[in-house]
């Protein structure tokens, strides 16, 4: 039987900046993004910031009326990968079996243990939830440690716990789900936090729980997929179970066993090493402006420091792709009264709306569009395809966001010398450049159409998109 | 928090593959470091900067060391003033 530990550390962000400086804990403090913090949304909210209703992607106006006090801190990407880089070098002295699902959440895979016997005695309820006698979630995992680890399941998180505390920082805490499959070992870390332990030890233990939290609380079920069970007749785990595999395979397709299998606690996905993740699949880089602008030059400018810094990291995997997508978000607008709000549509466009906004309720709009080039990892080719796009969905109002992205990539093939002077000047004049910016910066060389804009730096996303691990 | 770029004299102690600083010279005053709470690092470049959350006297200071030319920085201060 497989033992599952999902590692999830809480408010990660606002807790490694008040591991950072000591002057911040204990107060409500809100992460946010670089020089155009007033105008982002927040990346994080502490553990303190969270008791006043601030949440992780509120629009900093609105938390700061919820909470006056809120200590708006800039946020540092480096920060926080270095934090996980310790926290994944003390995981692999447990198991090799690591998959590193975001930049705060990890599953752990222990094989070669037998579970034995549970051991029934209950364990402090999370949520106040009632306990149900017999039932085995909340016990902890009989402790039959195998040749290869010398810990159990349960002593295991708990030396983990102790290792992040003395080899990331004391103030920085996490929730440990442990469980025998990974959607199981996610939702028991999630019931629990800040700094919880919870095990959930069979499908019992994992139908008793599912039976009483809400459908979109375990990994897989989203706000879509809750809509239309709920239009099925479907409100809980329980109702899900009584549904026929038929009838879910019917209304969503292939999904429809994973449903069915969640309702009863089963999930057979296994662990991803971080050292087999999937390929990358496209490269793209968003930026926020400090201010609303239509200004074409300015939008041209960030636009292309943004496409050139997605074409160096194509070069640099040695891929090259021909699918561009661009996306923009237009400036704050407040709802108008019985303004119907538009429903997002898919991340390249749509409107995300702020019901509760500071203007009594508004949101941004936005459009986005793919464009099809050939398969390139040139900035300048790259960029071309993305401003025909963008001229097209651009309706001549202020933006405050754009966002491009290349996707399906291939690896880049040797290619033979051409003859032609001018592709063999630009080839050489990139490999230069590249060269130089590797070794002083990016942007130290750069078009002479870039000079005097502003500064563009590339900072890791929390999700690690093709984010590899060294440890 | 005040945001600096000042170069500072630091004391450091080099040791294995590690550095440690432990006083630094800042404004004629000399201020004895009291815990490192948090270090991580970036790069400029090819050049590796080691950078030092610390306290000191209750106040707050982060330190840029680069590795490229074995240069101090103060990068930010939040005191009581």
């Amino acid at each position: 039987m497989r033992t599952i530990l999902h590692i999830d550390f809480n408010s990660y962000f606002a807790t490694v900046e008040q591991q950072a400086n000591p002057r911040l804990r204990g107060k409500p403090v809100g992460v946010t993004g670089g020089d155009r913090f007033k105008r982002t949304v927040l990346g994080a909210a502490s553990v303190e910031a969270k008791k006043f209703g601030v949440k992780t992607g509120m629009r900093i106006p609105e938390a700061l009326k919820l909470c006056p006090r809120l200590i708006l801190v800039k946020g540092d990407s480096y920060k926080y990968l270095e934090s996980t880089k310790r926290f994944l070098n003390i995981l692999k002295d447990y198991s090799p079996y690591v998959e590193v699902f975001s930049i705060d959440e990890v599953f752990l895979e222990l094989r070669n243990f037998s579970w034995g016997p549970v051991r029934s005695q209950p364990q402090k309820c999370p949520r106040s939830l009632p306990f149900a006698a017999g039932s085995f979630w909340g016990a902890p995992l009989p402790a039959t440690p195998a040749k290869n680890y010398p810990l159990s399941p349960l002593e295991t998180a708990l030396d983990i716990k102790r290792r992040i505390s003395e080899e990331v920082g004391e103030w920085v805490k996490c929730s440990i789900g442990i469980s025998y499959n990974r959607r199981m070992a996610k939702l028991a870390g999630s019931l629990y936090k800040p700094d919880g332990l919870v095990v959930i030890a069979d499908e019992e233990g994992a139908r008793f729980i599912l039976d009483r939290v809400e459908l979109d609380e375990i990994c897989g079920i989203g706000f879509a997929i809750k809509k239309r069970l709920n239009n099925m007749g479907v409100f809980s785990f329980k109702d899900l179970r009584k549904v026929p595999l038929e009838a879910l395979l019917a209304s969503f397709k292939s999904y429809g066993k994973v449903l069915f299998d969640l309702s009863r606690g089963i999930d057979e996905t296994s662990v991803l090493p971080f050292y087999e993740k999937e390929e990358v699949k496209s490269v793209g880089h968003r930026y926020t402006i400090d201010h609303d602008t239509k200004d074409l030059a300015e939008i041209k400018q960030v636009l292309l420091k943004l496409v050139e810094l997605i074409a160096k990291r194509l070069r640099t995997k040695k891929l090259v792709g021909k699918t561009v997508s661009i996306w923009v978000r237009n400036a704050f607008k407040p709802h108008l009264r019985g303004e119907v709000i538009a429903k997002p549509v898919a991340h390249l466009g749509g409107e995300f709306a702020h019901p509760r906004g500071e203007l009594g309720g508004g949101g941004f709009q936005g459009a986005g569009m793919q464009a099809t080039i050939a398969f390139t990892d040139s900035g300048m080719e790259i960029f071309n395809g993305a401003w025909k796009s963008f001229l097209k969905i651009w309706d001549g109002s202020e933006i405050r966001m754009v966002g491009v992205s290349v996707s399906n990539l291939k690896p880049k093939n040797p290619e033979n010398l051409t003859f032609l002077e001018d592709k063999l000047r630009i080839e050489k004049l990139t490999k230069i450049m590249d060269e130089v910016n590797n070794r002083y910066g990016d942007f130290t060389l750069q078009r002479g159409v870039l000079l005097g804009s502003r500064k563009v730096k590339r900072m890791p996303n929390p999700f690690l998109a093709d984010y590899r691990f060294k440890i | 928090m005040l945001e600096l770029s000042e170069s500072i004299n630091v004391w450091a102690l080099f040791e294995k593959a590690s550095v440690r600083p432990f006083v630094f010279i800042w404004n004629n005053r000399k201020i004895k470091i009291e815990t490192i709470n948090f270090v991580h690092t970036t790069h400029e470049g090819s050049a590796l900067i080691y950078h030092f959350s610390v306290s000191a006297g209750g106040n707050f200071y982060k330190l840029g060391f680069d590795c490229s030319n074995l240069k101090w920085i103060l990068e930010a201060v939040e005191d009581d003033s």
